[in-house]
């Protein structure tokens, strides 16, 4: 500012242009500058917003969705193994009765052409019921295009939680490093073994048998 | 072989029970009482007359794991025979269960084959002791 009234003293117009000039164009990249960290709270602020959106919508209505499906996966496998188990336990006794039957007049020098055309009879009676059980069966396990479809919906609902927890993470500066290192050294039930995801589990009972040799058993 | 044996099935999946059930009755051991999770096969056991638990690790309520160490813990039940019938596989986990005491461990899914070598093993392991 005293450059300028200097130069306007003096009346020299050239050195007050450019002195005027200087000082417009600090005044402008000022203005800039708190263009550009509005615009970045406010982009902040909206994908907070949009994330606090997506969290209340996992939380609210989609967790609990993907828990009551996964229920009905469970329920659908159990309903499908019992209806199979009971579908074994009905030829169970046919196959049975018929090998008993087949023995015992093999062994049976008095058995005639009636008996066995009775047996005969009863024979293809038991097969065509075993054949009859062993298609239910087959039907029974229609039960895993369902349950597939379903596991696959959560699977992508998984995915949609892992982006939402990352970009959370993001937010907060918090690296992934630290959140796995929690969990590491900790033995727990982690249920069945699963290719690429268990670590250090033992999958052939041979593996197991030999440990459980080692350890005197 | 002695079919007499009476045993006691555990597992929080009623086709789980049902299918260690079945295959037990097919071997000829026709006394199998079934347990959901440890806090119902202790009473079980503590009424006695079970010779032989077959259990699962992971269930909610009691685990496997507790219910073979309480049994190990109580002088009436500390030589009852214990097979755990698991998904868990990691080796910590099986070196954890023979430190508990278990006596046979076999991991899900299971072959007949492999369920029957392991319960005559341990059968025949107690004959001998015996």
């Amino acid at each position: 500012m005293r450059g300028l009234n200097a130069a306007l003293a003096s009346n020299d117009g050239a050195r007050f242009h450019e002195l005027l000039d200087q000082l417009l164009r600090t005044r402008q990249s000022s203005i800039q500058a708190d263009v550009v960290r509005i615009s970045a709270h406010l982009h902040e602020a909206l994908s907070r917003f949009r994330m606090d959106s997506r969290i209340a919508a996992l939380a609210g209505k989609d967790m609990p969705d993907a828990r009551q499906r996964l229920d009905h996966v469970v329920s659908l496998t159990e309903k499908a193994a019992h209806q199979t188990l009971d579908l074994i336990d009905r030829s169970v006794p046919l196959a049975d009765a018929t090998a008993r039957r087949a023995a015992e007049l093999a062994k049976d020098p008095a058995a005639d052409v009636a008996a066995l055309t009775a047996f005969l009879a009863e024979a293809r009676g038991n097969c065509e019921a075993v054949r009859a059980n062993l298609t239910e069966v087959m039907l029974a396990q229609g039960f895993q295009d369902i349950t597939g479809q379903i596991i696959r919906g959560v699977h992508k609902l998984i995915g949609e939680v892992e982006t939402v927890l990352d970009d959370l993470m993001n937010v907060h500066g918090i690296p992934r490093e630290v959140v796995e290192n929690t969990i590491i050294g900790r033995i727990k039930l982690e249920g069945p073994a699963v290719p690429g995801v268990s670590k250090n589990a033992v999958t052939a009972q041979s593996d197991i048998d030999d440990l459980m040799a080692g350890l005197g058993l | 072989m002695s079919t007499g044996l009476r045993f006691l099935v555990v597992d929080d999946f009623s086709t789980m029970r049902r299918i260690v059930k079945n295959f037990l009755n097919d071997l000829g051991y026709n006394n199998v009482q079934e347990a959901d999770d440890g806090n119902t096969a202790l009473p079980i056991l503590k009424t006695g007359g079970i010779d032989f638990l077959i259990t699962d690790w992971n269930m909610p309520g009691m685990p496997g794991l507790d219910l073979l160490k309480a049994v190990r813990g109580d002088p009436a039940l500390a030589k009852l025979p214990v097979l755990l019938l698991t998904a868990e596989a990691k080796r910590e986990q099986i070196v954890e269960a023979a430190q508990a005491g278990v006596n046979g461990y076999v991991v899900k899914p299971f072959t007949a084959q492999t369920l029957k070598e392991k319960i005559e093993k341990i059968l025949s392991t107690r004959t001998a002791a015996a």
